[in-house]
């Protein structure tokens, strides 16, 4: 870090409070000690203290053991609530650890990592979660590391790893996922993308999933990283993007060395050629057709697609395709209707920057930052590149207001990948967290300022403006790490959102939102039609009182990970009726009515 | 860099002052090395350089040159150099300026304003003002503008000028003025992707599509002519296709058009209008001395000996352009001299270039060639021992000196020279197999 003639205000006035945090939670047990244990105990399932699942069971225990170990739960407690998310992995069952198989032969595969996500597999209700997972490089020693990708059932808030039974053991280098019922059977299926053929598991409702890629016409030989599924022409089934990075082979692995140092470090991503991504129409009866070239994407070597998300961007009843390209144009697909695309990147203002520079695109957040009802796009991106906010003005018209909204200079030292909007204090502004962590290790030999391994951060909605509040966050925020995928879901059901962060050659971190809040939330579930159960693609704009806020069902999304189906309102203050538009993904329009508050609703859609 | 300019100029590029004691040998290797464009040697150099001489300011101030070049510059470093070097000399603005650039760079826009307020007034202060506004503090446009238009009245340049006002009234919602500096700043440069990009936002938010399409065209085709992004620049038949399509578009008489197209010809064999193109840039007085180096490299490449020292003369001759660039366009005229057989022109020019440019390793590689030609050995090897002194890394100097040294039989030599070569090279490696070393 670098040194000034003297420390700002601002960043002087950060300093201090994390100090005070700090000491707040050193000092909490001992604040609390006086405090009458029964009425605590009786207390704690009603008041909003958070304590973890796992404590809680403790308090279940008779007599002077309970008494005694919530004696011990309150003063782990009390320090915790400071902080507003908590790594709760470990102590729910999540052992995971991320191997990228790296041999020192700097196989550029391993700069990616892999991703991970929220799926309710068993539909029951809760979220289960899936993680991707590397594998053995060649020159690598296998028989130390065989990596598998694991499938983690929530059972009463434990995780319990089933992917062998499951059939999801995936042994291939893995990237991400993407998720949706792709064969119209009302079960969760999901996609997982690889340096090498994907994989589509086929959900068979038993607990047991069929791999049917190949069968299916989806599986390829590229380098997939992230993907999304939705109804692109309009057809009712779901139809499937796999962004495709680029032309890496382990057999024509490049030889790069950093001269000043004299070490072999990885290439660019200038030094490989670009693959055109794939659009997969699904054809019915559990088959896809690749027909990116006729239906409009773009072909080329320039082509290093890294994120995808599809959501209707001009809200004209269909799906349109964006997709975040490493240093050349973005793509902005717009959708006639019937699944045929132009793209109007360039033309829109979202393919490239305000100064009309391609930047690395990673990963792509989208959601209602600016309140009025349409979807906004901010993009992830390399060290010394802004992440970018992308605010849809309506008209195929996009401007990039970064610098406006704040989020330009708390990003410049960060690769970032994983990026999530989610409101995360239930207030009704979007909030963004982002996953951060460079590639090149030995980084800071080479610019002393950058870091390989970097802080996530989270960064609150203040009123338009994103502030860095990372440090209030908690540990998971400040503590440097190489974090890749970026996932949001409710999965503990409590209203307010939590997030799963997948870590290069790391434990996954599953992020339990802890952030103290007598707001009201409200969570959908949409039922959409058989063809498209979980309707992915549908929007929603939801008005309360001056509130308008809207969110999407969107599959994929982030970088190489796969968020809760479910759409999530903070409400703020809001305790009256609740108004709901729901846009399906066939077009049409339903409007509801809500009453009830702090739960999860069920909204089936109507027949005509 | 263009093949010719590189034959011709191959070790031009040594900005060289003072010269005699060990210190400022040191230090001349460190600028030698940045002059050639190895970072990487200067960044050594002046490290070995500062383990010895920890209270030297002026290498303190060269490190932090060193790592803010090159394709792996480190900015930070940089900074933790220059700030050194400000603690002997606390009142260099100009200095305290580079930090808050190197800052502003890292994105460490808080710091880069503190010291920006610590350098004080000054155009490049004013610049970094603005930048640091558009960027970290859109609320304050307004008076970045305020700044823009002052910075104008003190002569700054009229292109920063209305690249700059375009953003800024573009950050403060006023599109029509936004839209005519955005204008301005594409006539006055048709290279300026940002304020051609700029136009074409502004125009299609203002409902010219057409207007805006062709903009975004002419935006695209300039990126991939200057390489924006990961796209390599084009180069050849297509790259000449798009620039004629270009300079129709936007300003056909424009000189970065006529030096693209210029080098392209030259590099399709297009000798025919390449010539005519080089004939009329001659006289253009809006060439910088980059520029005119450049053309020289092309002249030289199509066998055009007297265009070429015409735009070497043109740069040597011009009072104002830098040191650097006069002992560029020196060397190259020597060479051009000597490829023409002129040798009393080419002893000449070497022996101006060893009077003015006293360490340039350049001229005194070529002195020593003169003089290993003429048989004088002894002075040729001191000659090429000084050149090699100067600059270490030069292959073909130290072979010059390895073919004196082997002619005298001084077989130990040779190896000693052959095995102190700072860097592996294919040269080297053939030496070694061909005399058995």
């Amino acid at each position: 870090m670098v040194s000034s003639p003297e420390v700002s205000p601002a960043r002087r006035l950060r300093r201090e409070h994390a100090r005070h945090l700090s000491a707040c939670s050193f000092f909490a047990p001992s604040t609390y000690l006086g405090v009458r244990l029964r009425s605590l105990i009786t207390a704690l399932p009603r008041s909003n203290v958070r304590v973890p699942t796992s404590l809680r069971r403790l308090v279940r225990l008779p007599g002077f053991g309970r008494l005694a170990l919530v004696v011990l739960m309150v003063g782990l407690a009390i320090p915790i609530e400071a902080q507003w998310f908590h790594d709760v992995s470990k102590e729910v069952g999540i052992d995971f650890e991320h191997d990228d198989g790296r041999s020192g032969e700097k196989y550029y595969v391993e700069t990616t990592a892999s991703g991970g996500g929220f799926l309710d597999i068993d539909n029951d209700g809760d979220l289960d979660l899936y993680l991707v997972n590397g594998a053995p490089t060649p020159g690598s020693n296998e028989a130390v590391s065989r990596p598998k990708n694991v499938l983690y059932r929530n059972q009463d808030g434990r995780f319990v790893e089933i992917a062998e039974q499951a059939g999801v053991a995936d042994m291939a280098y893995g990237m991400g996922l993407c998720s949706g019922d792709v064969d119209a059977d009302g079960k969760l299926d999901f996609l997982v993308t690889n340096h090498g053929p994907d994989r589509l598991y086929r959900n068979l409702g038993d607990g047991r999933f069929e791999e049917i890629a190949a069968q299916a016409g989806v599986a390829g030989n590229a380098w997939s990283l992230s993907c999304a599924l939705g109804d692109v022409d309009g057809d009712g089934d779901l139809d499937l993007y796999v962004t495709h990075y680029l032309d890496f082979r382990y057999e024509t692995n490049p030889r790069c060395i950093d001269k000043t140092r004299n070490q072999r470090i990885y290439c660019q991503p200038e030094d490989f050629a670009g693959v055109s991504d794939a659009l997969f129409i699904n054809q019915g009866a559990g088959t896809f057709r690749e027909e990116g070239e006729t239906r409009g994407l773009a072909q080329g070597l320039t082509e290093k697609g890294m994120g995808v998300v599809m959501s209707d961007l001009d809200l004209d009843g269909d799906l349109d395709i964006y997709v975040a390209n490493d240093g050349a144009l973005n793509r902005l697909y717009v959708n006639d209707g019937k699944g045929h695309f132009e793209d109007q990147a360039l033309l829109s203002g979202a393919g490239l920057n305000a100064l009309g520079h391609a930047e690395a695109g990673m990963g792509i957040a989208i959601g209602d930052v600016s309140g009025d009802l349409r979807p906004d796009l901010v993009i992830s991106h390399f060290a010394l590149e802004t992440n970018t906010y992308y605010r849809n003005l309506g008209g195929l018209q996009f401007e990039d207001e970064t610098s406006r909204i704040g989020i330009g200079p708390p990003s410049y030292k960060y690769v970032g990948w994983g990026i999530v909007l989610f409101d995360f204090d239930n207030d009704g502004d979007l909030d963004l967290a982002l996953a951060n962590g460079h590639m090149q290790e030995g980084v800071e030999e080479m610019e002393p300022g950058l870091r390989y391994r970097q802080p996530n951060q989270l960064l609150e909605n203040r009123d338009g403006r994103f502030v860095d509040v990372s440090e209030q966050a908690g540990p998971a925020f400040t503590e440097p790490q190489v974090s890749r995928g970026l996932a949001v879901g409710d999965w503990n059901n409590d209203g307010r959102l939590d997030l799963l962060v997948t870590n290069t050659n790391a434990p996954a971190q599953l992020l339990e939102n802890r952030r103290e809040t007598d707001r009201h939330w409200l969570g959908l579930e949409l039922e959409g039609p058989p063809a498209n159960p979980f309707s992915v693609g549908a929007r929603v704009d939801l008005r309360a009182g001056s509130k308008r806020l809207q969110r999407v069902v969107t599959s994929g999304g982030s970088f190489m990970s796969q968020s809760d189906l479910r759409l999530h309102f903070g409400l703020g203050a809001l305790s009256g009726l609740v108004e709901v538009e729901i846009h399906w993904p066939d077009g049409t329009k339903q409007k509801e009515t809500i009453t009830e508050l702090d739960r999860y609703q069920r909204i089936a859609k109507r027949k005509p | 860099m263009n093949k010719s300019l590189a034959n011709l100029l191959i070790f031009g590029a040594l900005l060289v002052v003072g010269c005699g004691t060990s210190r400022d040998l040191a230090l001349l290797r460190v600028e030698n090395a940045l002059a050639e464009g190895r970072a990487d040697r200067a960044r050594v150099h002046v490290a070995e350089y500062l383990e010895r001489h920890p209270n030297d300011a002026e290498a303190w101030r060269l490190g932090g040159e060193a790592w803010m070049s090159g394709n792996l510059r480190s900015p930070s470093r940089a900074v933790e150099h220059w700030q050194q070097y400000l603690t002997f000399e606390p009142d260099d603005q100009e200095l305290t300026t580079r930090v808050a650039e190197a800052l502003f760079v890292l994105g460490d826009f808080e710091d880069a304003a503190t010291w920006v307020a610590r350098a004080g007034e000054g155009a490049r202060a004013d610049l970094l003002r603005v930048r640091l506004a558009l960027d970290a503090d859109p609320e304050r446009a307004r008076e970045a503008l305020e700044r823009v238009m002052e910075a104008e009245a003190d002569g700054m340049d009229r292109r920063e000028v209305d690249a700059l006002a375009a953003r800024l009234y573009a950050q403060l919602d006023q599109a029509d003025r936004a839209l005519d500096h955005a204008r301005q700043a594409i006539e006055a440069d048709p290279f300026d992707l940002q304020s051609t990009y700029l136009a074409a936002r502004l125009e299609r938010r203002g409902g010219n599509l057409e207007t805006a399409t062709e903009l975004l065209e002419t935006h695209q085709m300039l990126s991939r002519l200057v390489g924006a992004g990961s796209t390599a620049a084009l180069i050849g038949a297509e790259a000449v296709e798009q620039i004629r399509e270009l300079a129709q578009r936007v300003n056909a008489d424009a000189v970065a058009f006529r030096l693209t197209l210029v080098r392209n010809l030259a590099e399709l064999g297009e000798r025919g209008e390449a010539e005519e193109l080089l004939t009329g840039l001659v006289e253009d007085s809006e060439l910088t001395a980059a520029q005119r180096l450049e053309l020289a490299g092309i002249a030289d490449r199509l066998d055009h000996f007297d265009l070429a020292g015409a735009f070497l003369d043109s740069v040597f001759m011009d009072a104002s352009t830098t040191q650097g660039n006069q002992s560029e366009a020196l060397v190259g005229l020597a060479v051009l001299a000597h490829r023409e057989g002129e040798q009393a022109a080419y002893r000449d020019r070497v022996d101006q270039g060893l009077v003015r440019f006293p360490t340039s390793a350049r001229f005194h590689h070529l002195d020593g060639r003169i003089r290993l030609a003429d048989g004088e050995r002894d002075a040729a090897s001191r000659s090429l021992q000084r050149a090699l002194e100067l600059a270490p890394w030069n292959v073909d100097c130290r072979l010059d000196l390895a073919n004196v040294y082997l002619a005298d039989g001084r077989l130990d030599e040779v190896e000693a020279l052959i095995d102190a070569a700072p860097e592996e090279s294919a040269e080297i490696d053939a030496y070694r197999r061909r005399h058995g070393f």
